[in-house]
């Protein structure tokens, strides 16, 4: 049999008989051969090999059939690489058999070690039985007894000693164990029952209690509200964590924001003086949970307010709206400004100036933006309560809240109107000083009156939008002059409109009918003209020696031609020039002070 | 059989009888090892330390009953509490029809008068 023909098959190996290199059978032949491995150890074996005696019965014939190959088989380079190939293989087969054996071996001690101890105690030694010996024998059927030495009477008394104390100081630290577990324990059940006091009284003050969105195993609480805008409504959940005394902690940073600035404050500026300012109140020292949660609530909503107010702000800068990175600035004309920033609580004890009207009007702008922010977020909801708008590519951004634009447009008409009134004030009374008659009456804001107020949207909704304010004025002469005056942030207006409509007998002008003006300026100088042309009405009606000359504001008595009046209406009030062609001019004025002297006494003066 | 809390509730009662079992036969088993009874100082040596064991073991009952507890109020607490978020209170109509009357009054209170 040539090694060509042998590595060119296509045989598998060929393999040895398994029941020959099983360990059983090599145990059975061991066994038959030399007797009881008891009598069997290394030294014995080695000896035997050294005197060369039985080495083919411990080992088969190998060592036999090696030298006898060797001998017969001088042969080529080839021949001697099997050998080596089937040595190596041989040897790997033995250190199977031989750790196998020794498995075998290891599993009988086991099975013999769980059967004695399942006597005692059945369940952990059949835990460690072979199903095969636990099949064959019943559990715990090995008894054993300890061989009964002479006892030793000392070293019993000894081992009962040691038993004693070992047991005792086993039960001691158990005792002891278990007592401190048991004080632990009772300090965490006081602990967790003070906390959960706490957070049940929270609770019953009507907030929600909810798990942290990402540590679930800490209680929170929500303060935040449900419309926020998208950036404010993970803000709105503080962790309710449990303090050393079993208390409820809050963390300091939700409640006040990291500047501390939690309120929002507006104040009223005046040529850069402030003038009035809000308050800011917020129990600013309590370190109660409860005012915590109440402080933390009210700071993510002013935060909220403030970026609002700032978002809608930017948009506005054509409006007089001024922004810079923490605070916004309404221009209300005249020098006059309304600032708003974020501001520190203020200390307990300072209480709003009720005498100062500017910090009224401070005070009642953020009473305004939190009524605004609030209605904002009602409109939200109603807006969440619909059907969604179709999906689309494009990401939607969300209008800026609608909350400057309103108290802005509050705060401009209420000027306007202000200013109005004071003229019209002015304008009357100078009439009466010069012996005439004249009234005013003002509807102001008369439109906020239509809608019906049911609930809390409607209320607020009756202040929305444009803002329309009326006054009827009464002149001498039967003139009657209606302002309606509009003010509105958006198309056409972009700030007050007046529409003034005059009606009078069309004698001393021919202009009737409405009017608009955009500018203060221009409606008060055609009130000056329509006072004016009044005047001179009443002058007519009133006495028959005056003419007007050519619907001006000038008129020549009929008696004598060079004697001329004219009559003029300006900021200071009524002044009546009075003159002869050829002669000196003078100059007479009613400024709403009590002179005495009527407008008739200087007609009817014979000369002048 | 369609209650859907009743897994939950055996769940639970399962824990609760399970740590109760455990305290009990562990306080059983050191009372039972606590004799000397003639044993040598090798079972005594192993007895001694499964006394200690089995002390470990109650407590770490003890532990898991309290975080039961704990459990048990969180679910109680948020089983029942339906979310409050989104209730109008309807006194807050009432005042704001109240306070927005008011303040129209104020705001459009006219001044002066035709008659004077």
């Amino acid at each position: 049999m040539s090694s060509d023909q042998l590595l060119l098959s296509l045989k598998s190996w060929p393999e040895d008989d398994p029941e020959l290199k099983s360990v059983s059978s090599l145990i059975a032949r061991i066994q038959a051969q030399r007797g009881h491995f008891r009598d069997v150890d290394e030294s014995i074996l080695e000896s035997e090999i050294r005197e060369g005696k039985g080495t083919d019965a411990l080992f088969g014939d190998s060592p036999v059939e090696e030298n006898e190959e060797g001998a017969r088989n001088s042969a080529p380079a080839a021949g001697e690489e099997l050998d080596r190939v089937t040595q190596l293989k041989n040897a790997k087969e033995e250190i199977a058999a031989l750790v196998g054996h020794a498995r075998n071996e290891a599993f009988l001690g086991l099975d013999y070690v769980s059967l004695l101890v399942s006597l005692h105690s059945p369940e952990a030694g059949s835990l460690s039985m072979s199903p095969a010996l636990k099949e064959s024998v019943p559990v715990g059927s090995l008894g054993f007894d300890k061989v009964q030495r002479k006892a030793d009477p000392k070293s019993v008394k000894e081992d009962i000693a040691i038993s004693h104390a070992w047991k005792v100081e086993g039960l001691n630290s158990a005792a002891d164990t278990l007592m401190g577990a048991s004080k632990k324990l009772g300090d965490e059940v006081e602990k967790e029952a003070r906390y959960w006091e706490q957070i049940l009284a929270i609770r019953e003050d009507g907030w929600v209690v909810t798990r942290m969105p990402n540590e679930r195993r800490t209680l929170g609480v929500r303060f935040g509200f449900a419309e926020s805008a998208a950036e404010y409504k993970s803000k709105g959940v503080g962790a309710l964590r449990r303090g050393g005394d079993g208390g409820v902690v809050m963390d300091d940073a939700t409640t006040t924001g990291p500047h501390g600035k939690a309120m929002l404050r507006v104040r009223v500026l005046e040529n850069g003086e402030v003038k009035g300012s809000s308050v800011q109140s917020g129990n600013k020292r309590s370190g109660s949970v409860k005012d915590m949660i109440q402080r933390a609530r009210n700071f993510i909503y002013e935060d909220e307010l403030f970026f609002e107010i700032t978002r809608e702000a930017r948009l506005m800068a054509d409006l007089g709206v001024r922004t810079s990175e923490d605070a916004v600035t309404i221009d209300l004309g005249g020098g006059r400004s309304i600032a708003i920033d974020m501001a520190p609580l203020d200390d307990g004890d300072v209480v709003l100036d009720i005498h100062n009207p500017d910090s009224n009007l401070a005070q009642g702008v953020v009473m305004a933006f939190r009524i605004l922010l609030s209605y904002n977020h009602r409109m939200s909801l109603r807006k969440r309560s619909k059907p969604p708008p179709p999906l689309t590519q494009r990401k939607i951004v969300s209008p800026a809240l609608r909350m400057v634009a309103p108290i802005t447009t509050h705060l401009l008409h209420h000027q306007h109107q202000l200013n109005l009134q004071s003229l019209l004030g002015h304008l009357i009374k100078v009439v009466k000083s010069a012996g005439m008659s004249a009234a005013f009456v003002t509807k102001p804001r008369h439109n906020c009156l239509k809608p019906v107020i049911k609930n809390v949207e409607t209320a607020v909704e009756a202040f929305l939008e444009r803002i329309e304010s009326e006054a009827t004025v009464k002149l001498p002469g039967g003139w009657k002059v209606e302002i309606n005056m509009k003010t509105t942030l958006g198309y056409p207006l972009y700030g007050t409109g007046y529409i003034i409509g005059t009606s009078h007998d069309g004698v001393s002008a021919r202009l009737m009918g409405e009017n608009k003006f955009t500018s203060s300026q221009e409606m008060e100088m055609y009130l000056f003209w329509c006072l004016e042309r009044s005047i001179v009405n009443e002058v007519r009606y009133t006495n028959d020696k005056w003419e007007q000359i050519a619907q001006s504001n000038e008129m020549w008595s009929i008696d004598k031609s060079t004697r001329r009046i004219r009559i003029s209406v300006d900021k200071t009030g009524l002044s009546i020039i009075t003159g002869t062609t050829g002669g000196k001019d003078n100059r007479v004025v009613w400024d709403g002070s009590d002179t005495g002297r009527t407008l008739q006494d200087l007609l009817n003066q014979p000369e002048w | 059989m369609s209650d859907p809390t009743q897994g939950v509730r055996a769940g639970l009662q399962g824990r609760v009888n399970n740590n109760l079992d455990i305290l009990l036969k562990r306080f059983e088993s050191i009372v039972q090892l606590a004799s000397v009874d003639g044993k040598d100082r090798t079972v005594t040596a192993a007895e001694a330390y499964q006394i200690e064991c089995h002390a470990s073991s109650m407590i770490r009952a003890a532990d898991d009953l309290l975080a039961l507890t704990r459990s048990l109020k969180e679910a109680w607490m948020f089983g029942q509490l339906g979310s409050e978020l989104g209730v109008v209170d309807e006194a807050t109509d009432q005042n704001a029809r109240e306070v927005g009357e008011a303040l129209r009054k104020l705001a459009t209170k006219g001044v002066g008068g035709l008659d004077q």
